[in-house]
């Protein structure tokens, strides 16, 4: 009977363990970039520790809050707005995301400002179905930036498929160049 | 016990403050970063599923392709081994192997101790198939006068085989179309007397009612036509008959 | 050996619009029936912009089926009313020889003409036609629609008319698109929309009425059908995203497009007179350029569900989607021919994009083209041409090819660049 209720104790304590420890993980893997977060051996640890930790985030945020919307703006207009996919493509890749970041938080920022999203396509395939793939990719984008914060309604986002190249030279330069998404301020 | 009990609920709140706690250090920011990872991994993952997805309506395309090349073949080889086995059952007599000649084609030397003649009939090794398969590729090759031979002498070298009827039936034809109506005649009348149940009963009845018919004997030709319509009139012979009939009014 | 000709026709006498296409045949058959079309004759004052014979002469050699007898190997040129010295004929190698007449009476023009069978030494039909002086190529299209139905057995497509894209290009965001309407030799092109942002996706009705486009009204796309007659045109859709690839139903009263208002890329059946809309796909992949089967029933269409572009075919009561192509790794743009029984497409092998031609049952692949980026195929309403886009060092034009793709013509424009062809059905 006691070896049981024990064992019992032990079973939940091992459980929270586990969830403490995914809490922990969780926390992690979202945000790599940022080097002091609480591992799971705080978590075990005392509670003032981690109170400071949520004072570090307090103070964080109001950093956040701080940065002037000129440097915001600025770091948006800084960034590149021409994003490019591979054929037949329309996930966005991982060296796109700094820039996007730039401009998500910029919109997400200024609620008035808007943007237009230009997929393309490169001449290579049928234009109907080009079309399609360069709405694909704005609509890519638009959502990665949608999750970043900007709202949907200060997108507008438009196709040209293969009628509007950048590059007239016919080869894997010249397409790549054209496989892109234009994002351009109203 | 109770104690335990206490402990455990007590470990329970610390553990839930301890989640919450560590879901305020989420900040906003990381949210949206970790969003975006997720994004582009759904990205991924549908991909990939399309890739599957693609690689699976290939599979199963080709698949339906070799099931139904595979059931093409199958009644391919299946029509072909049909046909030999019907090509067996038809044929006839006589001969082939070791040197061996037709009987009738080669009648003399009786007495020879090793008569190929006699060892036709005696021969184990030739079974009454094989020798009606010959006799009957005689009759393929429009031999006719040697066919007429052969399935004679295998009517005489295998007088209990099944395939006697067949070789009867055979010599008939065969006097029908070398014009000797009346030894067609009567080769069909014996099998109508002998065999009322033989399987091309109705056939061996056209035939005679039609060569009846041609040599005058109206009457009997008339009645043995009218036999077959009544026999079967739902069969192609009944149509055959009906068909002469019509011709004799 | 007749493969390889490679003759450059004098362009068409008529109006020489810039957008005029020039009609240029690089193969043909081996064995073509040989023709002679003898100069019409002119029986009043006053000469006339349109050389019907040279019309004729040219509607016949494009098909491919025929060859002509060059004028200055006549022998002669007689008229409707003079005898046929039918040895003469033989002796130039014509096969059949074509005589007219035009002249003017008081109600606008007659046109005579006679087909003579020269080895026959007949005269296979003869027949008078009024007209006017608008209305000379209409005549000669129809003249060349009937000797080529009397001599292969097939109904003649020169009376048709076809529509393409134009476009000019001056910088990435200076440009200038055309929708235009031309005579089946590309003839009499007249504009009937403009816009300085893309025009795509010219589709007829079945009757031959109306046209069915997508293009820009401001920022926008939006699927737009524009009446002939009266160039009254009706918003179909302008949602927000993709508008586009329409297909008009072969009953004339659906559209069936592509809209990505919920989205993602989807194939709609919008009905016309009600406006009422049905989603027909529902994938996270792309799904558009559908084409509906003759018969009604199915709708084929690209989709990218299978991780590239293929092509699959719905059956429209039931929404139930099958994969029709499995060879190669890009297949879009399907049409049916006019019998159902095939479909013409653009395939990709080896890097290259071509218009091929598949049996449904066989599964037979015919690969007719051999340029490179040829696009967008239109079946002629016979079913004997398939007329699609392709490009010369980077300027587009329009390539007709026989259904065995043994004939080949070439249809460079004289000045922009063309592309989105769409054959109009029969009117008549």
């Amino acid at each position: 009977m006691n070896i049981l209720k024990q064992a019992k104790a032990v079973g939940i304590a091992a459980t929270l363990a586990v969830l403490a420890g995914c809490a922990g993980q969780v926390n992690e893997q979202a945000a790599p970039a940022e080097p002091t977060k609480p591992a799971t051996s705080e978590q075990k640890a005392s509670a003032s520790k981690l109170e400071s930790a949520a004072d570090k985030a307090a103070r964080e945020a109001r950093q956040a809050a701080f940065e002037s919307a000129e440097q915001l703006r600025k770091n948006a207009m800084a960034a590149d707005t021409l994003f490019f996919f591979g054929f037949d493509r329309s996930d966005l890749g991982q060296d796109a995301l700094d820039d996007l970041d730039a401009h998500a938080k910029y919109l997400a920022a200024n609620r008035a400002a808007k943007v237009r999203l230009e997929g393309h396509a490169d001449e290579r395939g049928t234009r109907a179905y080009n079309l399609a793939l360069g709405e694909r990719r704005a609509n890519s984008v638009t959502r990665y930036l949608v999750i970043q914060g900007v709202n949907r309604s200060q997108i507008e986002t438009v196709s040209y498929g293969e009628e509007r190249p950048l590059s007239l030279s016919r080869d894997d330069n010249g397409w790549s160049r054209n496989r892109r998404v234009e994002l351009i301020y109203q | 016990m109770r104690l335990v009990q206490t402990m455990g609920a007590a470990v329970l709140m610390t553990a839930a403050s301890l989640v919450s706690y560590a879901e305020e250090t989420f900040n906003a920011e990381s949210l949206r970063r970790s969003q975006g990872e997720l994004l582009l991994q759904i990205e991924q993952l549908r991909q990939e599923t399309q890739a599957l997805r693609g690689l699976m309506e290939e599979l199963s395309y080709q698949l339906g392709q070799m099931s139904s090349d595979q059931k093409t073949r199958y009644l391919d080889l299946d029509q072909r081994l049909g046909e030999l086995v019907r090509i067996q059952k038809e044929a006839v007599v006589a001969v082939p192997t070791q040197g061996g000649t037709v009987v009738v084609l080669d009648p003399a030397t009786p007495d020879d101790t090793t008569g190929q003649g006699v060892q036709v009939a005696a021969a184990p090794e030739i079974s009454d198939q094989d020798a009606y398969n010959s006799a009957f590729q005689l009759i393929r090759e429009r031999q006719f006068d040697d066919a007429l031979a052969a399935m004679e002498s295998f009517t005489q070298a295998y007088p209990d085989s099944e395939l006697v009827l067949d070789a009867r039936f055979w010599r008939g034809q065969v006097f029908d179309v070398l014009g000797r109506d009346q030894e067609a005649i009567e080769a069909f009348k014996g099998i109508t007397l002998d065999a009322p149940d033989y399987r091309r009963i109705l056939q061996v009845k056209v035939k005679l009612g039609k060569l009846l018919v041609k040599n005058q004997d109206l009457m009997n030709g008339r009645k043995i036509l009218q036999e077959v319509i009544t026999q079967a009139p739902e069969s192609v012979e009944a149509g055959l008959a009906s068909r002469e009939l019509e011709k004799t009014n | 050996m007749r493969l390889l000709i490679c003759l450059i026709l004098a362009s068409m006498v008529a109006i020489p619009t810039r957008a005029e296409l020039v009609i240029e045949i690089t193969r043909g058959i081996e064995n073509p029936i040989k023709i002679a079309v003898v100069p019409f004759r002119i029986k009043s004052s006053g000469a006339f912009d349109v050389d019907v014979a040279r019309l004729i002469e040219s509607n016949l050699e494009r098909s491919g089926q025929f060859a002509r007898v060059r004028r200055d190997n006549m022998l002669s040129l007689p008229g409707p009313d003079d005898q046929i010295f039918y040895r003469d004929w033989r002796a130039i190698d014509s096969e059949y020889t074509v005589v007219g007449s035009i002249e003017r009476d008081s109600q606008g023009l007659l046109v005579r003409y006679g087909l003579h069978d020269i080895f026959g030494e007949r005269v296979l039909f003869a027949e008078r036609i009024p007209g006017s002086q608008e209305s000379l190529r209409d005549i000669g299209h129809y003249i060349s629609d009937r000797i080529y139905e009397a001599l292969t057995g097939v109904k003649g497509i020169f009376s048709t008319r076809l529509l393409y894209v134009s476009a000019e290009r001056r910088s990435e965001k200076d440009q200038t698109f055309k929708l235009i309407l031309s005579d089946a030799d590309g003839g009499s092109p007249r504009t009937i929309f403009q816009s300085s942002e893309p025009i795509l996706s010219p589709a007829w009705s079945p009757d031959g009425s109306r046209v069915a486009y997508m293009s820009f009204r401001g920022k926008r796309p939006g699927i737009y059908v524009q009446t002939f007659a009266s160039g009254e045109v009706q918003k179909v859709s302008d949602f927000p995203g993709l508008n586009s690839a329409p297909s008009f139903s072969p009953d004339g009263r659906k559209l069936a497009l592509t809209l990505s208002r919920d989205g993602n890329p989807e194939i709609y059946v919008a009905n016309l007179r009600t406006g009422e809309l049905a989603r027909m796909t529902n994938h996270f992949a792309i799904d558009t350029e559908a084409s509906w089967s003759p018969d009604g029933r199915s709708i084929l269409f690209t989709s990218s569900r299978g991780g590239k572009p293929q092509l699959y075919l719905m059956h429209v009561a039931d929404k139930v989607v099958k994969r029709v192509t499995f060879d190669g790794d890009y297949n879009s743009n399907g049409t049916f021919t006019p019998d159902g029984e095939s479909i013409v497409f653009v395939h990709r092998t080896n890097d290259r994009f071509h218009i091929a031609r598949m049996n449904l049952k066989t599964r037979e692949i015919r690969i007719l083209t051999e340029t490179d980026l040829d696009e967008s195929p239109s079946v002629a309403p016979n079913g004997t041409m398939v007329i699609y886009a392709t490009s010369d060092e980077g300027r587009g034009l329009l390539g007709l090819v026989s259904m065995d793709g043994r004939v080949r013509v070439r249809l460079p424009s004289v000045s922009e660049s063309v592309r989105e062809p769409a054959w109009s059905p029969y009117f008549n």
